[in-house]
């Protein structure tokens, strides 16, 4: 019988892993640039993006990694210009490079357990969305503040 | 956390995305959007009919081509692809087939729907998306409006 479950030490490394400098600063720009990419989106009352909504539903509901790559996939595949902003400034394809990366970093701290592999995907791809939309929203706050600035001199 | 997940995130899924690679590259992305959505809803709904409407579907585009190079002679080929998947074994142009998987896991003949039934919605459905990722990429500002 496989153990499935992940031990501390795991959790430890993928938040290690997570909370890394470098790779913060690379999910930051990434933020920065899905910002960039949707920062005219207005949806709800929030004025939050609703392809970045549904980015950040894809990584909660997913139940392993290739479900948040098929999200950008398909969200890249679509005739609409939804599909043309995923693939502006190279967008889609820089964050599913990201995924990429995050597999092999799975593999890495799994050590040959495929069931531990899969979750730490799992559990990567979530800490990596929850910090691509932290820095979206960081921005869309700054622009809010700025634009509450302009109105209030 | 299933072998059966594990197997559809890992082997399953690399199938999936070299067989629509292998499509887009020999016979370049001729299918719509809505003939990509349509396999993709067959696939998940009804995956043992797959093989049918792939058959039907090269009958008929091979009908309307009237020049080998032609569109419909393409699009012929790719059904072509998708009913070897399901039917034929390892050749010296395929290296792997959903049958040939089928026959290297052992499954008992009454089980063999439950396998189909189990990895056929998965694999359509990363195949299907990855063809339409790729069609985008090829064809950037193509609008077709079926989403």
């Amino acid at each position: 019988m496989t153990a499935t479950v992940l031990t501390r030490a795991q959790l430890a490394k993928i938040e290690t892993y997570l909370d890394d400098e470098e790779n913060n600063s690379r999910f930051a720009e990434q933020g920065s640039l899905v910002y960039q990419v949707f920062r005219d989106d207005r949806g709800g009352r929030d004025n939050i993006s609703s392809q970045v909504r549904n980015l950040q539903q894809a990584a909660t509901s997913a139940t392993k990694l290739a479900d948040v790559e098929d999200f950008i996939k398909n969200q890249m595949g679509k005739g609409t210009g939804a599909a043309r902003r995923w693939r502006q400034d190279n967008l889609g394809e820089t964050l599913l490079k990201e995924l990429g990366e995050l597999r092999k970093t799975a593999h890495n701290l799994a050590e040959g357990n495929s069931h531990h592999e899969i979750q730490i995907r799992l559990r990567l791809a979530r800490g990596w969305v929850r910090s691509v939309v932290s820095e979206y929203l960081f921005r869309k706050a700054q622009e809010a503040q700025d634009v509450a600035g302009e109105n209030h001199p | 956390m299933t072998e059966l997940d594990i197997e559809i995130d890992d082997g399953l899924r690399h199938r999936a995305v070299e067989a629509a690679e292998r499509c887009v590259r020999l016979y370049g992305c001729r299918l719509t959007p809505s003939q990509v959505n349509g396999l993709r809803q067959l696939g998940r709904l009804q995956p043992k009919e797959v093989s049918n409407y792939a058959a039907k579907q090269k009958l008929r585009a091979q009908k309307r081509s009237q020049d080998p190079t032609d569109r419909h002679a393409q699009e012929a080929g790719f059904w072509d692809q998708l009913w070897k998947l399901c039917n034929s074994g390892k050749a010296k142009d395929l290296d792997w087939t959903l049958k040939s998987a089928l026959a290297e896991a052992n499954v008992a003949k009454g089980e063999q729907d439950q396998w189909i039934n189990d990895r056929y919605p998965p694999f359509f459905q990363a195949l299907c998306i990855h063809y339409l990722y790729l069609r985008g990429q090829q064809s950037p500002h193509e609008e077709d409006h079926d989403d």
